[in-house]
């Protein structure tokens, strides 16, 4: 029941928001929505509480849905996937909680807050759904939801351009995934998650099965992971989340910590299926984009780009805790981002205040990874599970460094880049002192053992490894330190630092390789083909109508010499008859 | 006898509105006529009487087998209900029409033949049901479309007349191998596997051209421009639904080895006509020609779950035809509320109209994302169910169908993009309560499909519907 509450609730707002919001004023859709997640986050409080005390699984059967084997409403959750529903339902309250404070005079709120809460949800049945093609609707439910929260601003243009642009990337992933689905269910004959993983587990002893299913789960493993790039702007979907930023402050924080998480969640959900070396690429994707976003993210001159390309490069090393196995990993530097990463977008808006300016600051330090916040301990976590691949422990802590000389820019940055104009700096303050905290103070809970994460850490922690990722990030601090003046180059050829600006000219790669193409056979098949279709229509109904007059015509002019004819043959045949 | 009363009763609204007398309230009596098929459909769906069995058998041309035979299972009191649902909207939505009279004589007339279509038991009165629709819908394009009525009527009706010619010759065969044309009778001695070919083909031409299948579907843009807005959704959820019906009664069901030899290579047509129409949407500036090729899109996903005809995919198939007309529908029920604040269907003409007409921007957001197919809507449930059922025959055609879900979202949302975001090009009044309440019953239809699809399909039992897994 509590399970059911933790999807219903943020779903029924939505609903509500949708069909009476435009009838309520700003603070009853404001009290709606914020209730609809407050509530939530309780009731995955207390499922937490629950796991705590000893539960190991929860199952909350809702209604039978499409008539497929296994494809009915189903919500599960297990002990990996309790941290994420806490951090998830908590995280989207206080932003939701700051967007009311962030959004200005004009907004729309009921409209937003429709969104942000279809969004929500549409997350929470990707973590929770207990089959295929219920998580398959939580993503797309989460794709539209990120479509209306990037197209939100309805009289910017750009806005609707990236909104357009996202939903479009969303759903290369999202066919790519159905078709993985599609075929399992035809492997599997069914879509249930835990049914498929028993399935799998059942051949554990016989090698030549498994290498049969291995084989046979190639394809569906490469495009789940098509699916999961996509959602979280990876090479070479890399460039959606940089748009993205058209979107309100909150709907940002949201998108970056909550929408772009899913990737790795749909990986760490689906990882019992997935081809070994399809994981292994994964991990190597990650590693690229974790650099290079990093990379990009140091030539932005503007601050919410640089967030988005810091972003893509932090969920770049969750990739490669994904790809690795490494569920413990991959789970802390999920949550130490998300913590982080809100923190620095709720806060930019605040900063003229001390508080905002104090949280910002520690924000910063957190993504930077610097001890004793949570992303410190995170990175350690990571550089200590990928102890046999030198080549990824490298991009890990190369990462780290860039990291440290990106956010000393941030930190750098003029205040003035932020555009949104506050309507209560309490509320927009308070959440972002609050997940400041947080920040500061989960990696040492978790650390000291305080809270569990629901799975172990795979691999013993180094100390070696954790002081290296902390020297590297203070090195990086300082180094970026030194670079000081905003917005100026970091030093590299202008060239190169123009392509790295704009995500090494991803967006004219794109233009080439996809949206031309497309274009281009739209406008040949509706130019060309469609013309000598509907020609070659005309030509038919001429001539049918052609072959009418010509009938009509002939019968009035050999009208007499037809019935001549029939009359003659008429006459003979009796001839015949009669003579015979 | 109930079951004739399917195509008396807009048979006799069809009469009344005739009278001059009651001219005024022809538009609530053909509104009434659709409930009512609708509501029958409902009543044999959910069984409360038992209409399965032929409940009128009269032969009158015994020289071919041929009766009056009429009956209804599931599979057409769910499209019956869809009819019902489908003409009474639009039958309310042809407010203010010129010669009233006429218009509504005709637009009952042509529910009673549709309705006829789906109860006929009997392939020669299936064919006259099926012919004599042409009428109507001729007519009514004729006389009430506008730019281009007549170029399109002419398409329409010779494309339709060369597919019933072929399906006329398909039926002449058949009476002449077996001596019967009652389906029931058919079902019950089977025509040899190896001479099936032939006759599925000719019988398909006519569902083929009318769905219509890639490449024949030319009358299609032509037609949802002509045609008044109410035509075009009848179009759409009537005569599209009529030819999805005829491939599973006919075709199917009679032939299941000769469709099943040509089933790669129609597929193969299916899956290029969605990925086809996707695109050729997407380059759309005419509202009405956008969503007729969504619309050819979604025809071919359905078209290509049929010829797939698994018990899956024609299940999701069902769902999905379904969908298509209630989808559309709305959709080109609110594209004909933006044309009037814009006084064009051109969406370059509206642009900006979500900031002075915001609830017809959520209408049409919520109508995109039904026709693109999100989770919650009928478009998610019927499209999904029809892939997931055709994979397991076609898996590299389906996989290329399922595509569509990229492309047909750049044609949506670009459309929505261009009428409603940016600066204000055009504004409009607010929507009235009036077209609200037109819309919304589809939706609402829409939504339940989509949560609820299992209503509908758990109905429509195995042995309705002729899938080659029946055969195993």
């Amino acid at each position: 029941m509590t399970l059911l509450l933790v999807v219903a609730l943020p779903l029924s707002s939505a609903a509500l928001l949708a069909i009476v919001g435009r009838r309520l004023g700003r603070r009853s859709a404001g009290a709606i929505l914020t209730g609809g997640l407050a509530l939530a986050f309780a009731a995955a409080l207390a499922i937490g509480q629950a796991f705590a005390a000893g539960k190991t699984s929860l199952v909350a059967e809702v209604w039978t849905w499409l008539p497929l084997r296994g494809a009915d409403l189903v919500l599960r959750i297990d002990p990996t996937t309790v941290p994420l529903l806490i951090l998830f339902t908590g995280v989207a309250t206080l932003v939701a909680l700051s967007a009311l404070g962030s959004l200005a005079r004009e907004d729309d709120v009921a409209r937003f807050g429709a969104a942000f809460a279809m969004t929500l949800s549409g997350t929470l049945l990707v973590l929770l759904a207990a089959n295929l093609l219920l998580l398959f609707a939580g993503w797309e439910i989460v794709a539209a939801g990120t479509y209306l929260l990037v197209a939100h601003r309805r009289d910017r243009p750009a806005a609707s351009v990236a909104a357009a642009r996202a939903f479009v990337v969303a759903r290369v992933g999202d066919a790519a995934l159905l078709v993985a689905i599609l075929s399992l269910l035809a492997q599997f004959r069914t879509v249930d998650i835990a049914e498929i993983a028993q399935h799998l587990t059942g051949f554990a002893d016989q090698p030549e099965a498994l290498a049969r299913f291995g084989a046979a789960l190639f394809v569906p493993s490469v495009l789940v992971l098509i699916a999961a790039l996509a959602r979280s702007a990876q090479v070479p979907f890399h460039a959606w989340l940089a748009d993205a930023t058209e979107a309100p402050v909150a709907a940002t924080a949201l998108i970056h910590t909550v929408v772009a998480a899913g990737g790795v969640v749909l990986l760490v959900r689906l990882a019992p299926f997935l081809h070994p070396g399809v994981l292994a690429a994964a991990a190597a994707i990650g590693a690229l984009t974790a650099i290079g976003g990093a990379v990009v993210a140091l030539a932005q001159t503007d601050a919410r780009r640089l967030l988005a390309w810091s972003t893509a490069s932090q969920l770049g090393l969750l990739f490669v805790a994904a790809g690795t196995g490494g569920a413990y990993a991959a789970l802390f530097v999920l949550i130490a981002h998300a913590l982080a990463k809100t923190t620095l977008l709720l806060a930019a808006g605040a900063r003229g205040t001390r508080g905002g300016a104090v949280a910002f600051a520690v924000g910063a330090l957190a993504l930077a990874a610097v001890p004793p916040a949570a992303g410190f301990f995170g990175i350690a976590a990571l550089a200590a599970s990928v102890p046999d691949r030198p080549a990824l422990l490298v991009a890990i802590l190369g990462t780290v460094l860039l990291t440290g000389l990106y956010t000393a820019r941030l930190l750098a940055a003029p205040r003035s880049a932020d555009r949104s104009t506050t309507t209560s700096t309490l509320l927009a303050l308070a959440p972002a002192v609050a997940l400041a905290l947080a920040a500061l103070a989960f990696g040492g809970l978790v650390a000291g053992g305080a809270i569990s994460l629901g799975v172990a850490a795979a691999h013993p922690a180094e100390p070696m490894l954790a002081a290296s990722g902390a020297a590297l990030a203070l090195i990086g601090l300082a180094g970026g330190t030194a670079l000081r003046r905003w917005p100026r180059r970091i030093g590299l050829p202008s060239r190169l630092e123009q392509s790295a600006r704009s995500g090494f000219e991803i967006d004219a790669l794109y233009r080439l390789a996809i949206v031309e193409p497309f274009r281009a056979a739209a406008h040949v098949l509706d130019r060309g083909t469609e013309r000598v279709l509907q020609q070659s229509e005309d030509l038919v109904s001429a001539a049918v109508v052609g072959a009418g007059e010509l009938a009509s015509g002939a019968h009035r002019r050999y009208a007499r010499a037809s019935e001549a004819v029939v009359l003659a043959s008429a006459l003979a045949l009796a001839l015949y008859w009669a003579l015979r | 006898m109930i079951v004739t009363a399917i195509v008396v009763v807009p048979l006799l609204a069809a009469f009344v509105c005739a009278m001059p007398v009651v001219s005024r309230a022809a538009r609530p009596l053909s509104v009434a006529a659709g409930l009512a098929v609708a509501a029958i459909g409902a009543a044999a769906l959910l069984g409360a009487p038992d209409l399965g069995a032929p409940d009128l058998r009269t032969s009158w041309a015994p020289g071919v087998g041929a009766g009056y035979v009429v009956a209804v299972d599931p599979l057409s009191a769910a499209f019956l209900m869809l009819l019902g649902v489908v003409f009474a909207t639009g039958a309310a939505a042809s407010a203010g029409v010129g010669h009233r009279r006429a218009y509504f004589t005709l637009w009952d007339l042509l529910l009673a033949l549709l309705a006829g279509l789906f109860i006929a038991r009997d392939l020669l009165l299936f064919f006259i049901f099926w012919e004599a629709c042409l009428v109507p819908v001729g007519i009514l394009l004729w006389a009430w479309g506008g730019t281009g009525r007549r170029s399109a009527t002419l398409t329409l009706v010779t494309r339709d007349l060369l597919g019933s010619a072929s399906l006329l010759v398909g039926i002449v065969s058949i009476a002449v191998a077996r001596g019967t044309l009652d389906l029931d009778a058919i079902a019950a001695r089977p025509i040899p596997a190896g001479v099936q070919l032939l006759p599925a083909i000719l019988c398909l031409g006519a569902f083929a051209s009318r769905l219509p299948l890639f490449p024949l579907h030319g009358w299609l843009p032509r037609v949802y421009v002509a045609a008044t807005t109410p035509l075009a959704i009848v179009v759409a959820g009537g005569l599209a639904t009529s030819a999805a019906y005829g491939i599973v009664r006919v075709c199917l069901a009679i032939f299941p080895q000769g469709m099943s030899a040509a089933a790669p290579v129609l597929v193969a047509l299916a899956a290029v006509g969605v990925l086809y129409g996707a695109l050729v949407a997407s380059r759309q500036d005419d509202l009405r020609r956008l969503l007729a090729f969504m619309s050819l899109a979604q025809l071919n996903l359905i078209a290509l779950a049929l010829f797939a005809a698994t018990a899956t995919s024609l299940r999701g198939a069902v769902l999905a035809t379904i969908s298509h007309g209630l989808v559309i529908g709305a959709a080109l029920l609110v594209a004909a509320m933006i044309a009037r604040r814009t006084s064009s269907f051109a969406l370059s003409r509206a642009g900006g109209l979500a900031s002075s007409a915001p609830a017809l921007a959520a209408l049409f957001t919520l109508t995109t994302f039904a026709a693109i197919g999100l989770p919650g809507t009928s478009g998610f449930s019927g499209t999904v169910v029809a892939l997931a059922g055709a994979y397991e025959r076609f898996p590299a055609a389906t996989a290329v169908a399922a595509l569509v879900f990229a492309v047909a979202a750049v044609a949506g949302l670009g459309a929505v993009r261009r009428a409603f975001h940016g600066p204000p090009l055009a504004s409009g009044a607010e929507l009235r309560w009036r077209e609200r309440l037109l819309v919304v019953p589809l939706l609402a239809l829409v939504v339940a499909l989509g949560v609820a699809p299992r209503a509908l399909t758990d109905r429509i039992g195995d042995e309705t519907l002729p899938s080659v897994d029946l055969g195993r």
